[in-house]
């Protein structure tokens, strides 16, 4: 048995078929939870008041008699935070202009309609090792963990402006420029600790 | 008396965050300049001039100015507008002052951060009439340049030097003395951070002269002029409008309101038998717009010296260019097609028109159009309802140019062939009056008589080869025709394949994860429950596949080559051979009017099939309803076959109506129904640019009714 992955996942699907697809009833007790959406809105709404949650998105790309499609999805997703992996989960044959989409809304992956249940969860565990793995991801649970109060108080100073713990949570989920440096930053750090290390043995 | 009290004042917000900001707002350089213009417009300016100094190589001389001759700043402005930023007063104002009561274009106050985008270092000059001075500003963001780079290499906490928090850089105040009548800001930009190629300056004049729209009345004008010694070309040129060089057609809808109720009505072009009209309806969601379209011909694309200048369609807020703003892409391909115009399919297959012949604009106000509005990247219009009908719109307004086009064309080529016959008969009747002359022997001699024989002997050839030729563009126009036929079939099963292969990928993919499941989960005994369940939807869906299968086969084996036949024979096969013992059992009256019979080409049995996908929906409709009734209406209709089909059943519930045509939608699934039927009948009738909706309902009180149309191509 493999290990059971601490994610729920989100899954936005128009064609309410898909709910009872053999691969949710397969995946169910190897994730937290499993939520689907007929409706994008709704999805996004969960998606937004969850966010603290680790959440890895499966999410049709084309939407029957709608005015939002997987790419305007993609980016309200990005917009939200760019930290949750969207795998595109789609029927429709993709191509060059609409893998551009997913390429800019930065897709995790994209699993067509026919695909087996095996190479599906394979497609999501990667995602959650992702979420376990990432430097971002591992800022965006350490800062998580810290007390509500303290996460509002001013913790660095950066050029002409000082950050809370919030502020840089924000950034590093937009991946704006001082979410990139900050990140960025870190790493270098991290490296600069271990090669330090190294030294002093 | 130059600098004869200088002061400093300094800016009341934080540097960095102000060239942040800036930089997200403005793009590139053309979009800055585009801005700086803006405001000059907002400040009731006349005349703008942009004068380009020493832009290649760039050098300390290198500077570009903007002078204009509006309403300019006094001290107070400067101190407490013109410095303090986040506090536009054209948000509070949303028209420039009387007379010119202009609606305020730049609306986000970004024309301050525009100038950041060009250069490092300003001199404003600006003064208000009445005002003996000039206050003149000096801001360098060079210095603060240097002064950001310093601080961004020092380190975050081992750093003995104080970081500053906001940064006071000295801006230089001072004032020159002038006429007091003079009114007008200048804008004198240096430490140019690029230099400009001429190419630069051609996108910058291109792009300007979209500002303001060509019909915009003249009592208040706003010219602009370009001065850049550099580029000869552009040196004391006045920016002119687009040009609107004679147009092959034109047209300008207008909207007008109702003052008793208040309600405002839209012009719309329709195309009928050749002609076309402005009618006037009801104004759609997207509230009344004015629509100028101009259509050009090859030979109205000559007189444009550049056919790029002709790029569609383009939207004016309140008479100044919406977004995309001065975007310019070198590339055609990338540049944006606002309404989808050249996205459309099947483009160039049959008539469509595309950006490079068309081009005008579409009016909307702020007032009128709330709900049209800029996306956040001021890149496109927020993808709402309105915005979508808006487009629907426009769209729908060119398809009425080319069936004008096409009827035109196609007038055209019948009496070119009408001529051709004639052509016959005129030269019999020359031959007759040669043999006229000729019975007038007085007048004629022998040498004349050989000479008009050899006259009607060469005339003879010539009408052998003129009926030839007749024939053989009749031949043409048949071969044509059929060429035109198999070509339409294939784009049409083309799509069909690529819509059918859809289902067929998520039903395959559903059975294939049902059957992993159940030979995963029932050798390890668990999971029976829902194995028994998932073994049950392998069977359920394989039906469906099969089902899909047999619309598929309809095409194949009914020959997918389309033909002419006549729809009154189709539907009466239907009504009184095919359903009608059906109808009698299910004791539903059924009955068609066609007041006209027409001929379509398309494949018939295909054709037959959606009706009986109707039929059969409707007859599972009807099954609780007393006095059963189903009835076809056929009709023409702005060149489309139309057809009403309606039942007297319960109808179909408001919340699902959007959602019938949807892939396995059904709401019959307990009498077998798959969700497929109406979803094939859409995909069909898409696939030969037919339509299928679903209408108020005829029959009262309750009822479905669907209306399908059919491009009558021939």
């Amino acid at each position: 048995m493999e290990e059971k992955m601490g994610v729920t996942i989100v899954y936005i699907d128009d064609d309410k078929k898909m709910k009872n697809d053999a691969f949710l009833d397969d995946i169910e007790d190897a994730v937290d939870d499993i939520k689907f959406f007929e409706n994008p809105s709704d999805g996004l709404t969960f998606i937004k008041d969850n966010i603290d949650k680790d959440i890895v998105v499966l999410l049709d790309w084309k939407f029957n008699n709608s005015l939002m499609q997987g790419d305007k999805i993609l980016n309200d997703i990005n917009e939200i935070s760019t930290l949750v992996p969207v795998i595109v989960f789609t029927g429709a044959s993709i191509d060059a202009t609409e893998t551009n989409k997913m390429f800019k809304g930065c897709a995790f992956s994209c699993v067509p309609k026919d695909t087996s249940t095996k190479e599906l969860t394979d497609t999501i565990r990667k995602a959650y090792d992702r979420i376990q793995n990432d430097i971002r991801f591992v800022m965006e649970k350490w800062i998580l963990k810290q007390d509500v109060e303290k996460r509002s108080q001013p913790y660095m100073r950066s050029g002409d402006k000082i950050y809370t713990l919030n502020d840089i949570l924000a950034s590093i989920r937009k991946q704006d420029e001082f979410g990139k440096e900050t990140t960025r930053g870190i790493l270098r750090l991290a490296t600069e600790l271990f090669t330090n290390n190294m030294r002093e043995k | 008396m130059e600098n004869d009290n200088p002061t400093i004042l300094h800016f009341k917000f934080d540097v960095s965050t102000f060239r942040l900001l800036g930089r997200e707002l403005i793009t590139d350089r053309i979009t800055a300049l585009f801005e700086l213009v803006k405001n000059c417009y907002d400040a009731n300016a006349e005349n703008v001039q942009l004068t380009f100094e020493n832009l290649n190589p760039l050098c300390p001389e290198s500077r570009i100015i903007i002078e204009d001759n509006g309403l300019g700043m006094s001290f107070e402005d400067i101190r407490d507008k013109w410095m303090v930023i986040g506090t536009s007063s054209k948000r509070r104002n949303r028209t420039s002052p009387a007379p010119y009561n202009r609606v305020v274009a730049g609306k986000k106050g970004v024309g301050r951060f525009a100038v950041d985008k060009l250069g490092g270092k300003l001199v404003m000059k600006t003064k208000k009439k009445g005002s003996p001075v000039w206050h003149c500003l000096e801001t360098d963001w060079t210095k603060y340049a240097e002064e950001e780079k310093h601080q961004l290499e020092l380190d975050f906490e081992n750093s003995s030097e104080q970081q500053k928090l906001f940064t006071d850089f000295d801006n230089k105040y001072w004032t020159e003395p002038a006429e007091v009548e003079v009114q007008g800001t200048r804008l004198e930009i240096s430490g140019l951070n690029d230099a400009w190629l001429e190419k630069d300056i051609i996108r910058a004049y291109r792009e300007l002269s979209k500002i303001v729209k060509p019909s915009s009345n003249s009592k208040y004008p706003f010219n602009i002029r370009f001065k850049v010694p550099e580029y000869v070309e552009y040196n004391d040129k006045t920016v002119e409008s687009i040009v609107l060089a004679e147009a092959t057609l034109s047209f300008a809808l207008k909207y007008r309101k109702d003052e008793k109720t208040g309600m405002f009505y839209q012009e719309y072009l329709v195309e009928n038998k050749g002609a076309l009209e402005i009618k006037e309806k009801e104004a759609e969601l997207f509230g009344p717009i004015g629509f100028t379209l101009y259509y050009y011909d090859k030979a109205g694309k000559k007189k444009f010296t550049k056919d790029d200048r002709i790029d569609g369609i383009k939207v004016y807020r309140d008479g100044i260019i919406a977004t995309p703003f001065a975007e310019y892409k070198s590339s055609r391909d990338e540049q944006k097609d606002l309404f989808g115009i050249d996205k459309r399919r099947w483009s160039g297959f049959f008539e469509k028109l595309s950006t490079r012949d068309i081009l005008g604009w579409v009016d909307i106000t702020d007032e009128l159009n709330p709900e049209i509005k800029d996306s956040t990247n001021r890149q496109d219009f927020v993808d709402n309802k309105e915005w979508n009908a808006l487009k629907d719109f426009v769209i729908n307004q060119i398809r009425q140019i080319e069936l004008y086009l096409k009827h035109k064309k196609d007038s055209k080529k019948k009496e070119n062939a009408e001529k051709l016959k004639s052509a016959d008969k005129d030269i019999d009747d020359i031959k007759q009056r040669i043999s006229n002359i000729k019975s007038q022997s007085l007048l004629v001699s022998p040498e004349i008589d050989s000479e008009l024989n050899d006259i009607a002997n060469k005339l003879e050839t010539i009408k052998e080869t003129v009926s030839a030729s007749s024939k053989d563009y009749e031949q043409m126009e048949a071969d044509r025709r059929q060429q035109e036929n198999i070509m339409f079939s294939l784009v049409s099963l083309q799509a069909y394949a690529g819509q059918i292969s859809h289902i067929l990928r998520i039903s395959i993919g559903i059975i294939k994860r049902s059957a992993e499941f159940v030979a995963k989960w029932i050798p390890l005994r668990q999971k029976t429950e829902k194995s028994v369940m998932h073994a049950r939807k392998i069977f359920d869906e394989m039906n469906n596949l099969s089902k899909a299968m047999d619309f598929m086969l309809s095409y194949a084996e009914d020959d997918s080559t389309f033909e002419f036949f006549s729809v009154k024979e189709a539907v009466a096969e239907l009504f009184e051979d095919r359903y009608k013992l059906l109808f009698e059992e299910e004791t539903i009256q059924a009955d068609y009017v066609l007041d006209d019979d027409f001929e379509l080409s398309y494949n018939k049995k295909a054709f037959q099939d959606m009706f009986g996908n109707l039929i059969d929906n409707s007859v599972k409709a009807l099954r609780n309803t007393k006095d059963k009734r189903i009835r076809c209406t056929v009709f023409r209709e702005n060149g489309n076959l139309v057809l009403l089909f309606s039942d007297n059943g319960p109808g179909v519930p408001n919340e699902i109506r959007d959602r019938i045509f949807d892939v396995f939608y059904t709401t019959t699934a307990d009498l077998g129904g798959a969700g497929l039927g109406l979803y094939i009948v859409r995909t069909r009738l898409n696939s030969i640019k037919g339509t299928i909706s679903l209408e108020p309902n005829e029959f009262k009180p309750t009822g479905a009714t669907f209306k399908i149309t059919i491009p009558l191509i021939h």
